[in-house]
């Protein structure tokens, strides 16, 4: 008999029981066939439901064969993942809640050991918390009974026998004869309890089978033959992708050599691939670097970064020789994108909403999806075609009554401005001016001209407020700052050449 | 038809020419009217795609293209070049231009997805800066087509990344700034665009006066400041007739048309035109012997 209602144990029908017996004691008993898989399902459905507590969960196999109450259990290692949760009372309470939610009755607690954890959760009852935490609470642990050590039914009958009903009682006698007159298993049970010993738990790990590993117990030690078992390997890994419907986004390629050097291999592409020929073909532009040394005699290919793919027909209709197909643009990315070097870039232009023209024309992955290179919302004025980043400075040679340059020099070049057109005046962003006033004025305002010269060319020319005043501003609002130098040293401010009141540099170049 | 036909009919239309066409271009019509009869009969002329008119005819705000190439128009797949200087970025838009370039511009382009073009850029090849991406879509709302690009230190990778590029199918034009390259270079990139279908505009580093290294692009091209205009020219080639127009570039769409259309008027039929004889020299058109390249009729306005 397994699986009692809490009804029935009231009655006094215990697990193990044969059914005859607990027919004599309750005659109307319903009783339903064992299903295994239910079974299987519900614990499945409460381990998913776990996982948000921690990622590492392992279900109590002894308690799920041992014991025929219908009971099940949960070890969550919760080290250094409370705080999210707020406190253990919390936790635990949340935990308590989700389960009773869903329709479980849960019992829960904390220890420092996995031992002492199982022991709270069915012992430590009537307890407004139920956490151990082990030097602290010795107390509490030695008053629980010897049932909490999880110990098969036949010791425990024993030590009732003999009057050893909690673990105090066994804590305190002699450990030598211990393990004679009962066995190895009691000793360890109690220094796994009290965290001597150390307690092996099996997690539950999410399943990884995109991994595929070949030992050769002839080492290859010829590039070619390396070839080759790469080659099969990343067939039969592509096929097992093809089968589920998934793509991979990194492949992990590693040879060990016979002398324990490993060699690695890692290579990611552009979006989810499952063709063999394709990831070869990159893997083969990393091959020579692989020493084979005195031969390679395993050979690890493994995709950690796995994803569904789902495969539309193209429509028939579309016969049109340029629209390209995303898988082989892809592709021709990925063997671009690997080939290429580390000052090498390659990437899809984007539009940023700023006003200030370096900032606007930002850089995405070619991988990125929605990008676009003018956002269609975003006003923009008549921008060149080129953008000089930084901007080089230009010389003013003569200038006109108002200001405004007539000869400039550039690139050891006179240009003659024929014709200026402007100021576009862009502000620095106000969110770094909020305590002052008048940014506008800063020296980050930047005015845009666009001139032509004498040949014809057309240029982006910025101009650059130099606020002049600055010096003897800052020298009237702290007149009693001591001077870091003596006056005489210091030339008389007529003499002073007077700074560039702006400055002037070209930005860009139109078409 | 057979052969012969078609190569008698065509040597009568040009016989028609008399006048301003010297005996090379005459030859090289001629040459170019053979292959594609010869091509016409084979059956497989003018529709390597899927049917479609593959000659680009009228280009540049109305410019009659088909005068100046012998195969009746600029390719649309293949390699062209654009001679630019560093100081000059008309010559980006030209490339930009000539990408969006298609035999049938009038019809708006029924895809499914937007055609991808490549722009890469060799970190030393011109002193201009990046190009602004943001300007290249300044009027479109939605662009129709995916940019992606690429800087690119070294030439060897820009010029593989291209081949590979233009081999893949899959990208439809692809723009490429360079330093100077080799015929066997260029070569290679033609082929690869050949086996693609994909269209390769080259800005190639150039200064003035400096010699040209050949190659086999179908055409190469040159803009430089005139003014308030543009002086657009068709410098080479093969089976080209060079020329020039006046040009001017719109800066928010970055197109470019004919500046003045009525004088840069391309000549109509050529039985039409009074019959004007000039000297037939070992060295070019007599008269305009400034500009030897150019045609007669195409150089009026440059005064």
């Amino acid at each position: 008999m397994c699986g009692l209602t809490a009804q029935a144990r009231a009655l006094g029908i215990l697990p193990a029981m044969r059914l005859a017996e607990a027919r004599s004691i309750v005659p109307d008993l319903i009783n339903i066939t064992e299903e295994p898989a239910l079974y299987e399902q519900y614990q499945a459905r409460i381990m998913r439901h776990l996982d948000r507590y921690s990622p590492w969960i392992a279900a109590d196999r002894a308690l799920a064969r041992e014991n025929l109450a219908g009971q099940t259990g949960f070890w969550l290692e919760m080290t250094g993942g409370i705080h999210l949760f707020g406190d253990e009372e919390t936790l635990m309470a949340q935990i308590e809640r989700d389960l009773r939610h869903m329709g479980f009755a849960c019992q829960s607690g904390m220890a420092d050991t996995a031992g002492a954890a199982w022991a709270c959760a069915q012992f430590l009852t009537g307890q407004p918390l139920r956490t151990l935490s082990l030097p602290a609470d010795h107390a509490k642990a030695r008053q629980l009974p010897v049932a909490g050590l999880r110990l098969p039914t036949a010791t425990r009958a024993t030590l009732h026998r003999l009057g050893l009903h909690h673990i105090h009682d066994l804590a305190d006698l002699p450990r030598a004869t211990l393990t004679t007159r009962l066995g190895p298993e009691v000793l360890q049970r109690l220094d796994q309890f009290y965290g001597r010993l150390p307690e092996h738990l099996n997690f539950q790990l999410p399943s990884q089978p995109w991994l595929m590993r070949q030992q050769y117990g002839e080492p290859l030690g010829d590039a070619a033959n390396l070839e080759a078992a790469i080659t099969q390997l990343v067939q039969s890994l592509c096929q097992d992708l093809q089968a589920h419907h998934k793509g991979l986004r990194r492949i992990i390629l590693r040879c060990i050599r016979v002398d324990g050097h490993t060699h690695t291999v890692a290579i990611t592409t552009s979006s989810a691939c499952q063709s063999a020929p394709h990831l070869l073909r990159l893997l083969a532009e990393k091959l020579p670097g692989v020493d084979t040394g005195f031969g390679i005699e395993e050979v690890i290919v493994y995709a950690p970064w796995v994803e569904n793919i789902a495969f539309r027909q193209i429509s028939l209709e579309a016969q049109n020789p340029s629209a390209s197909d995303t898988i082989a643009l892809n592709e021709l990315f990925d063997r671009i994108g690997h080939h290429l070097g580390p000052k090498d870039q390659l990437y899809r232009p984007d539009h940023h909403a700023s006003h200030l023209p370096e900032l606007a024309a930002s850089k995405k992955p070619v991988s990125a999806k929605g990008t676009c290179p003018r956002l269609a919302e975003s006003p923009l004025p008549a921008r060149p075609i080129r953008l000089i980043n930084p901007p080089e400075p230009v010389q003013i040679i003569s200038r006109a009554a108002n200001g405004l340059p007539l000869e400039i020099r550039w690139r050891r070049m006179a240009l003659k401005i024929e014709n200026l057109r402007g100021p576009e005046r862009i502000c620095p962003e106000w969110w770094h001016y909020l305590n002052q006033e008048g940014f506008a004025l800063a020296e980050e305002t930047r005015d845009y001209f666009h001139i032509q010269d004498q040949t014809g060319r057309q240029l982006w020319l910025c101009r650059h407020l130099v606020r002049r005043d600055r010096h003897i501003e800052d020298e009237n609002t702290h007149p009693h700052t001591p001077s870091p130098q003596p006056d005489f040293f210091r030339p008389p401010c007529a003499m002073l050449p007077q700074p560039d009141p702006d400055l002037w540099s070209v930005h860009g170049l139109f078409a | 038809m057979t052969l012969a036909h078609a190569l008698l009919d065509k040597r009568n239309k040009i016989g028609t020419f008399n006048g301003h066409i010297s005996m090379t271009s005459r030859l090289q019509q001629a040459r170019a009217a053979l292959l594609r009869a010869e091509k016409h009969w084979q059956g497989h002329a003018a529709c390597v795609n899927g049917g479609q008119p593959v000659l680009i005819k009228r280009a540049f705000g109305g410019i009659d293209l088909g005068n100046h190439f012998a195969a009746g128009g600029l390719m649309t797949t293949g390699l062209h070049e654009i001679m630019t200087e560093h100081h000059d970025s008309a010559a980006s838009a030209l490339a930009w231009y000539m990408a969006g370039l298609s035999p049938h511009s009038h019809q708006p382009a029924k895809q499914n997805k937007p055609a991808t073009r490549l722009w890469v850029q060799h970190r030393k090849a011109l002193d201009q800066g990046q190009v602004y991406a943001p300007a290249l879509f300044a009027k479109q709302s939605n662009p129709q087509c995916a940019l992606v690009m690429m800087n690119i230190d070294q030439q060897q990778t820009a010029l593989w990344t291209c081949e590979e590029a233009a081999k893949s199918g899959q990208i439809g034009n692809v723009i490429l700034e360079t330093t100077d390259y080799d015929l066997t270079t260029a070569r290679r990139l033609q082929l690869a665009c050949e086996a693609g279908s994909c269209r390769l505009i080259v800005l190639r580093q150039h200064r003035a006066g400096q010699k040209i290294a050949p190659s086999p692009a179908w055409s190469r091209w040159h803009i430089t400041p005139h003014g308030i205009y543009r002086k657009l020219s068709l410098i080479g080639g093969r089976g080209v007739r060079p020329a020039s127009w006046k040009v001017c570039i719109d800066e928010a769409t970055l197109r470019i048309s004919v500046a003045a259309p009525l004088e840069n008027r391309l000549p109509p039929k050529p039985h039409a035109i009074p019959e004007i004889r000039y000297p037939a020299h070992a060295g070019g058109y007599g008269k305009n012997k400034g500009f030897s390249r150019q045609g007669p009729d195409l150089c009026r306005h440059a005064k």
